[in-house]
């Protein structure tokens, strides 16, 4: 175009174009996850002519707006927020295998136990009351077994959650997704950088898989000259450039050490939603399952003393004071599964104790009468109606090393280390939401501003094509005149 | 009045006609200017500006087509009688004169009718785009993006 003016307005129309594209770009992509908003930038024409005049202006490149402060503030929150949610939904798991308060929970099992032998206190030698004991031992047991179980089956299901790093649906193969997909990108943004390519989409997609991986691992990012993200986590290089390592599951949730280590065997301490499973495999669990054995050996414990050192009410004895009798000598009641005998307290005797199947066999063998002593009128090998070791037994309710109380002790861990947990999420939500929006603030799309900013070019836009068009009125006139 | 005043007259109006043809020109790329520039902020104003040359335009086409009248009447011409056939009527000296007018003024009016040709096309562009938008906003979406369409604009790469 010849007239000086209409090239410039010839360049502003490129321009222009460029830059109400990008609003429409920034508009359509208002829900696109990790999407940054572009901005023009223009920058004038060189002056040219003998007025050194202005020649308009051109577009020098479409950027995103982002923050190196707030990205990286925003991937810290994404682990934090990670790992605090998964503790929080591990704890609520647990919580859900001890329905406490409640008819089904073992405190209430615990309680009618106590309650059993108190009645059998009052009539230790009725075969009814004897049974119901024997029966409620047992489902005891039963219950210690089954929780017990369920803690295991939630240690392994989140060892399946991980996964193996491989091909699997588990988060660890996501991960090596992720960070081939990192690896990826950054080798397209590298390239496509230098050939002074617009990058942005890359940088996006990056931005995207950068923050899922900050939820499961927890990582640190740093960029280098180039464009290339390093990514950093548990104190292992995981990318660099265009090369990502794998990673695999080492160990298992059933011998406590799952752990995540490079294929090449560096062990790396991830935080995030991973290091949560692990923490909850390792240690969490464990530790309720020690917890929940030590109830069982107060309980076996407890009563197999009782048991040893007393008489049942047809006079056989406990093998404390057995001696030299000849007739039945009391089994244990309690004893470790497929053992007929023998107790054997460990941190997961809860998955093992069983009720004796000779006393399941016959309930009357339980130890309701004192050992012989100067306190009672009690001998080996006699019926007696004493029920003090009945009594002792109904104690063990409110002994303070006793199982009732271990289990309440249980129960309120529990319910603080759940509180402490749904706090915590609660407070990593909110971390997370307000890096996110002051990412956001910066980078992300504010959709009222685009609307109001496009109503009103929308009106001037009008307001100049009826000015236009009158123009071509007005010469009507003259041009019916020349 | 004699005919040489009122030949004076018109060609004094043709004039005046031409210097405002070539002040809306210069508003009209002021205009076109900013549209491409996307300063929508600036348009009202520059589209009062335009407003009132235009105006002007009119009131100056006025005089001139009275003059036209006063002619047409004293040379017996049709009174719609264009400029070829008056200065086929008057002196050579005239007739040039106000062939000379008429080529400037059907030169500035080709000229005008670019920029503004040039200047709608780019307004109906942006219209057409900040529809789509505006569409997408409200949640009716738009026939070249979406919320499901392409996740990355080809427009804006295409542009660069």
């Amino acid at each position: 175009m010849s007239d000086f003016g209409l090239s410039i307005a010839a360049s502003g129309l490129n321009a222009d174009t460029a830059e109400l594209d990008t609003a429409s770009n920034n508009l359509s992509n208002i829900n696109t996850p990790g999407y940054a908003q572009e901005v023009v930038n223009l920058s004038p024409e060189a002056a040219a002519g003998p007025l050194q005049a202005g020649r308009g202006v051109t577009v020098a490149s479409v950027s995103e707006l982002t923050d190196a402060v707030y990205e990286s503030a925003n991937v810290a929150a994404e682990g934090v927020q990670g790992a605090a949610n998964q503790t929080n939904q591990v704890m609520s798991s647990i919580e859900a295998v001890f329905p406490e308060p409640s008819s089904d929970g073992l405190s209430a099992q615990l309680s009618t136990f106590w309650s059993d032998l108190s009645t059998l206190a009052a009539n230790p030698n009725q075969a009814g009351a004897q049974q119901t004991v024997a029966a409620d031992a047992s489902g005891l047991a039963e219950a210690l077994n089954s929780t017990s179980t369920q803690l295991s089956q939630l240690s392994s299901s989140l060892q399946s959650e991980v996964g193996t790093g491989a091909a699997d649906s588990g988060t660890l193969a996501q991960v090596n997704q992720l960070l081939n997909q990192v690896a990826q990108l950054n080798q397209g943004i590298v390239a496509g950088d230098s050939a002074g390519q617009n990058v942005n989409a890359l940088s996006d997609e990056r931005r995207s898989a950068v923050d899922q991986l900050a939820g499961f691992l927890g990582i640190s990012t740093s960029t280098t000259a180039g464009g290339a993200l390093t990514i950093n986590s548990g104190g292992v290089q995981l990318v660099s450039g265009d090369v990502a390592q794998t990673l695999v599951s080492t160990g298992s949730a059933a011998t406590e050490n799952l752990g995540i280590a490079t294929s090449s065997g560096v062990a790396l301490q991830p935080s995030g939603s991973i290091g949560a499973d692990l923490t909850a495999v390792n240690s969490t669990l464990p530790g309720y399952q020690a917890q929940l054995s030590a109830v069982a050996n107060a309980l076996a414990g407890g009563l197999n003393t009782l048991q040893a050192n007393g008489m049942a009410a047809n006079g056989d004895p406990g093998s404390a004071i057995a001696g030299g009798y000849t007739g039945t000598i009391l089994p244990n009641i309690f004893v470790d599964q497929g053992s007929t005998s023998m107790y054997t307290p460990s941190t997961m005797s809860a998955a093992t104790i069983a009720v004796s199947s000779a006393y399941l066999a016959d309930p009357s063998l339980i130890a309701t009468a004192a050992a012989p002593g100067p306190s009672n009128s009690n001998v080996v090998g006699t019926a007696t109606l004493d029920s003090a070791n009945a009594q002792a037994m109904a104690a063990l309710a409110g002994a303070t090393t006793g199982p009732d109380t271990l289990y309440q002790s249980l129960i309120g861990t529990l319910g603080t280390q759940a509180s402490d947990a749904s706090g915590t999420s609660t407070a990593a939500t909110n971390l997370a939401t307000t890096a996110a929006g002051n990412l956001a603030s910066i980078s992300g799309v504010n959709q009222n501003q685009q609307e109001v900013d496009i109503l009103s070019a929308q009106n001037a836009f009008q307001a100049a094509s009826q000015a236009i068009n009158a123009i071509n009125q007005s010469f009507q006139s003259l041009l019916q005149a020349v | 009045m004699s005919t040489e005043d009122l030949l004076a007259e018109l060609i004094e109006s043709l004039d005046a006609e031409l210097e405002q043809l070539t002040l809306l020109r210069f508003r009209l790329v002021v205009l076109g200017s900013l549209v491409a520039a996307d300063q929508a902020f600036w348009l009202p104003k520059s589209v009062r500006e335009l407003q009132a040359t235009t105006d002007q335009l009119r009131l100056i086409d006025l005089r001139r087509a009275a003059a036209t009248s006063g002619i047409t009447e004293a040379f017996l011409l049709d009174p719609e009688a264009r400029l070829p056939q008056i200065a086929a009527q008057v002196d050579d000296g005239w007739g040039e004169m106000l062939h000379d007018r008429r080529r400037l003024l059907l030169e500035q009016m080709a000229n005008i009718r670019s920029v503004a040709d040039l200047t709608i096309s780019a307004l109906g562009r942006r219209s057409t785009l900040l529809r789509e938008a505006l569409g997408f906003l409200s949640g009716s979406g738009g026939s070249s993006y979406g919320r499901q369409g392409p996740t990355r604009p080809q427009i804006v790469q295409g542009a660069m």
